[in-house]
């Protein structure tokens, strides 16, 4: 995944002694950091947004509160690790306390509304597309996770486990009940048998 | 029943994709700003730690100067207590009392002259007064020394002053039996 690491901290109390040089140089060298994931994976992690939320603006707030919150917390960061996985737990955590906020607000958008200013898929339209999405709704967080993540947005089991922090056979294990699930509501919603 | 091929091809449609220009620019400033408040955070913990050092450091010299100048005091307190309890006299009142008692010491000498005048006692009586009177002599001796040390000390010319009147009772009592005897 070629990632520039982040810049290893000593803890807080470094930091006073450190002159405004260093300051300037860490911070750099955390902006690229940052800047090279974003370039990489900065597509699939709006992606993943928008599927967990629903709409292009809250998506982009997710993706940008997840940088930020990565970027305050690097000092818990462990040197490596894969930057991308950890950031990519960040935004997923981030997607639910946004998804939780709104739903104490009582504003969520209605997904019909959304989906109509969805930006296209490259992978062209389908006739299920509505139906799974909210299908994929219905799921429990842990199923509609690994779906996301590995047939959404194309990561392998190992890079799922990895930002899941799950076993491999996990996964795999979530996979096949999430599929097994969306077949039933996918088959109900068109009057089929299960 | 929905194929899982269906399931797949219709998943890979949910992967949007769009451009957000601003999205970066926007994260990067954030975080160069996020940056800016943690310097200033640490430059203010920095200054609150050396205030926090400079006080403390001020507080123990303080204390520590203090110790000091109350452990060199401390030995030389009773030497002052010592000599001001000591020094019971003024000088004025010292020159007074010397004075008298230099006039008194000539009247009893001139008394001691007049009563035992060289010639040896006639009696017992008068040769156990005069053995006396070296005794008495004797301890005026004494006392005027230890009054040349430490002049200013009331108490010891009070002493002097009850020897010397003692001399005084004797050199009359050796004047009445000589008296009796002639």
């Amino acid at each position: 995944m070629g990632q520039v690491p982040l810049t290893q901290r000593s803890g807080a109390s470094a930091r006073p002694n450190a002159d405004s040089e260093g300051h300037g140089d860490r911070l750099q060298t955390d902006l690229t950091a940052f800047e090279a994931l974003f370039s990489s994976h900065g597509a699939r992690m709006k992606s993943l947004a928008l599927n967990l939320l629903g709409n292009v603006a809250d998506a982009e707030d997710a993706v940008q509160e997840a940088f930020l919150r990565a970027y305050r917390n690097r000092d818990t960061f462990r040197q490596g690790s894969s930057l991308f996985t950890w950031v990519c737990r960040i935004l997923i955590n981030t997607c639910y306390d946004t998804g939780r906020k709104r739903r104490s607000r009582h504003d969520s958008a209605s997904l019909e509304d959304d989906l109509v200013h969805d930006p296209p898929s490259p992978a062209g339209d389908h006739p299920l597309r509505l139906t799974l999405h909210r299908a994929i709704e219905e799921l429990a967080p842990i199923y509609q996770q690994v779906f996301l993540l590995c047939e959404v947005e194309g990561y392998t089991h190992r890079e799922v486990a990895a930002i899941l922090e799950i076993p491999e056979g996990t996964s795999k294990a979530r996979l096949f009940e999430a599929r097994r699930q969306l077949r039933s509501a996918l088959g109900r919603s068109q009057g089929m048998p299960s | 029943m929905i194929e899982d091929d269906d399931l797949t091809a219709a998943a890979r449609t949910l992967h949007r994709e769009w451009k957000s220009p601003e999205l970066w620019p926007a994260i990067a400033e954030e975080i160069r700003r996020i940056e800016q408040g943690e310097r200033r955070r640490s430059r203010l913990l920095a200054w609150r730690g050396l205030a926090a050092a400079a006080v403390l450091l001020l507080i123990t010299g303080a204390t520590l100067f203090l110790m000091r100048e109350g452990s060199s005091r401390q030995p030389s307190a009773p030497t002052r207590t010592a000599a001001g309890s000591q020094r019971l006299l003024s000088d004025d009142a010292l020159a007074e009392i010397e004075r008298a008692e230099s006039q008194y010491i000539a009247a009893i000498e001139a008394l001691a002259q007049k009563s035992t005048g060289g010639t040896p006692p006639p009696t017992p009586l008068a040769a156990a007064l005069h053995e006396r009177l070296l005794v008495i002599d004797a301890a005026i001796a004494d006392c005027r020394a230890e009054i040349e040390e430490n002049r200013f000390n009331a108490h010891l010319r009070r002493q002097l002053l009850a020897m010397y009147q003692e001399k005084r009772r004797t050199l009359e009592q050796i004047l009445e039996e000589a008296r009796h005897a002639s």
